[in-house]
């Protein structure tokens, strides 16, 4: 039996949600000052009518459903699914007034895409953008990748075993430090410090490719948020071939690996202990997926015999394949040129690292080389079983920061994720192809979305179906999320209308 | 066949040849088709117009350039002393010169880590850019003040909420 729920359960959603909305109208002080910075005047307009907006939205959410109680899991849930559809409307507000985006609904596409880190951009004549709108776009994609719940942990919410639950419902589920607050804080600490080295290398070497040294900083630091967050918002219309500078493709890949790394093995690596990376499931489950995904892109683009030299076609093959393998949708190509010149085999190799993704606890999204490893365990633990003799007892055990023993709850939870994934997958493909784009197409650009990437084969424009777009926005956000918080808040509102009082 | 008659046919084959020839040498390839066409187009020489987009990246004796064509924006390799003449690159404060490019269009460049690319023989300044006015909206500063003040107050009342 579904109870419906209290009247108090609403105020508790609405109250936390209101703090969140508050932390992003804080947030927007930042290209606010930069608009001022830059002599924007109408994008400090903009973003004083957004922020003034954002903080009478939060505020009344606050006032109005003003409560002391923490938060149940069903509360926490639901303030996490929520909050990202409650950003992307606010967040979309100043992206809209810039009048880079045809309607509300293509920047809300653009905001959900920036806060589920997939990079997909509807903006049109980019390489027009003021700097402050544009430097909006790479700090939602920073804020998203950290996460919006860990941003109001950190600053406005308290501790509590409520706010635990609300960090989980964002798909974190590693309390790397003994408090949930503290957790979140070790999260921008070792954000901040990549991002002074990430940002610092990238303006070396953009200085060095022939960018003004303010451009360079700029875009510096843009760059990193994306690659770090693995977002893939580019503040250049042609990504990452802009700037047609090598040093900057290796940085870019260091700082994507770097972002698809499990945040709690950043915390061991930091703390001394190095040999966890070789022994660790995720780092080992994600160099053999790079291998085998590489080695079927590699072999598709050799059959198209594309490039003509070994680093031409090892860059290209390399950079895309761990652009797509850690989610983060940085590009050195044009998009239509996945379709005219890589063919469909490399596309497939493409398609399948963007869906497997890289390490939980990271920036990433897809299915995660954690559950594959886990998958792949537990099929090996069953062949083993039938091996060996009944009346022997065999423990499987994985290699995650401890050891640990492989329980079936471990395996059912990650087996329902994939299963999830996967729907996920199809479901954006069907429309795709219900929109009139080929299977090959349809199944990379919904990958692309559902498992926050941003690559894209050319189907994702400003012209394509509004339908489509909402797909791709609800795919970006339950993607993200891991359906969970997702399932919960639809439960929710099932209750809410067919709940027994 | 006579003489006079084969001269005639001669100088009309001639003729054709320069017209088609002069003819395709004006044509200027949209950015779109450079790229849905870049095997067929791959190493020939062509003519591509597009804006001066950001800024120029000085590596030299060479630089890249951006130019972008209302589609996509596709790199220009060029001589650095070809660029002495530009003056506005595209920005959110100025439109960018017009510039049209006659060279080599690579599928993907050997020479430049696979890109797709021009490598530009000759490069015209078509139409010169200019800095972009624009105005404030007097409505929203209007609008984004009333709301501040009703926030602030909110504040005030209601802290022991908040």
């Amino acid at each position: 039996m579904i109870l419906r729920p209290h009247l108090d359960d609403y105020k508790i959603i609405g109250f936390y949600l209101g703090k969140i909305t508050i932390s992003i109208g804080i947030a927007m002080m930042i290209p606010f000052i930069i608009a001022l910075a830059y002599s924007e005047w109408q994008g400090a307009a903009d973003f004083l009518l957004s922020i003034s907006f954002t903080l009478l939205v939060g505020t009344l959410f606050s006032i109005i459903c003003y409560t002391r109680k923490d938060l149940a899991t069903m509360h926490a849930m639901s303030v996490a699914a929520l909050s990202w559809i409650v950003a992307m409307f606010v967040s979309a507000l100043p992206l809209y007034l810039s009048g880079h985006y045809g309607s509300y609904l293509d920047a809300s596409f653009e905001a959900m895409s920036g806060y589920a880190t997939t990079g997909l951009s509807l903006a049109i004549d980019l390489d027009h953008m003021a700097s402050s709108y544009n430097f909006w776009r790479h700090l939602i994609m920073f804020m998203g990748g950290q996460g919006i719940v860990v941003i109001a942990l950190t600053f406005l919410v308290r501790g509590t075993a409520g706010a635990f639950r609300m960090y989980v419902g964002e798909a974190r589920d590693e309390k790397i430090m003994p408090n949930v607050v503290e957790t979140a804080r070790f999260i921008w600490l070792v954000s901040m410090v990549y991002l002074v080295l990430g940002s610092g290398a990238l303006s070396i070497a953009g200085i060095w490719g022939g960018l003004p040294p303010l451009k360079a900083i700029f875009d510096s630091v843009c760059i990193f948020m994306a690659a770090w967050d693995t977002g893939g918002f580019a503040p250049q219309s042609q990504s990452i071939l802009f700037y047609h500078n090598f040093l900057f493709e290796i940085i870019t890949i260091s700082l994507m690996l770097l972002g698809s790394i499990n945040f709690a093995l950043h915390y061991v690596v930091w703390t001394g202990n190095r040999r966890e990376l070789y022994r660790n499931i995720e780092i080992v489950t994600l160099f053999i997926s790079i291998i085998v995904t590489l080695s079927i892109t590699a072999w598709g683009v050799l059959e198209k015999n594309v490039y003509a030299g070994s680093l031409p076609f090892s860059s290209k093959t390399f950079y895309h394949l761990i652009s797509g393998h850690t989610g983060t949708g940085f590009s050195t190509i044009y998009p239509r040129q996945f379709i005219n010149e890589w063919g469909a085999l490399a596309m497939f190799g493409v398609t399948l690292a963007m869906a497997i993704g890289g390490s939980v606890c990271s920036t990433t999204g897809a299915i995660k080389v954690f559950r594959i490893g886990i998958i792949y365990k537990a099929l090996r633990q069953e062949i083993k079983k039938m091996l060996i003799p009944e009346t022997a007892i065999f423990v499987q055990k994985i290699h995650h920061i401890k050891d640990i023993v492989l329980e079936d709850k471990y395996v059912r939870i990650s087996a329902i994720i994939l299963i999830s994934y996967v729907n996920l997958y199809i479901f954006g493909t069907v429309a795709g192809m219900l929109c009139g784009y080929s299977l090959s197409e349809a199944l990379f650009e919904s990958v692309s979305a559902a498992a926050n990437v941003g690559l894209s084969c050319g189907i994702t424009s400003p012209t394509m179906p509004s339908a489509l777009k909402i797909v791709y926005i609800l795919q970006m956000w339950a993607g993200r999320l891991e359906f969970i918080a997702v399932m919960v808040l639809f439960g929710m509102v099932i209750a809410t209308f067919r709940g027994k009082r | 066949m006579s003489k006079r008659t084969a001269t005639l046919t001669a100088y009309s084959l001639v003729l054709l040849i320069l017209f088609f020839a002069t003819n395709c040498y004006a044509v200027v390839w949209s950015s779109n088709e450079l790229i849905e066409k870049s095997k067929e187009l791959n190493g020939r020489k062509l003519n591509y117009r597009g804006e001066l987009v950001t800024t120029s990246l000085n590596r030299g004796e060479y630089s890249w350039i951006n130019l972008n064509d209302g589609f996509n924006a596709i790199g220009v390799w060029c001589k650095s002393s070809s660029l002495r003449d530009v003056k506005f690159a595209g920005d959110y404060k100025n439109k960018g010169d017009m510039i049209e490019v006659n060279g080599v269009f690579n599928r993907a460049c050997s020479a430049h880590n696979g890109e797709l690319d021009i490598h530009a023989d000759t490069i015209k300044i078509v139409r010169y850019g200019h800095p972009v006015n624009r105005t404030i909206d007097t409505k929203r500063i209007e609008s984004a003040i009333i709301l501040f003040v009703v926030v602030f107050f909110a504040v005030i009342v209601f802290r022991k909420r908040l």
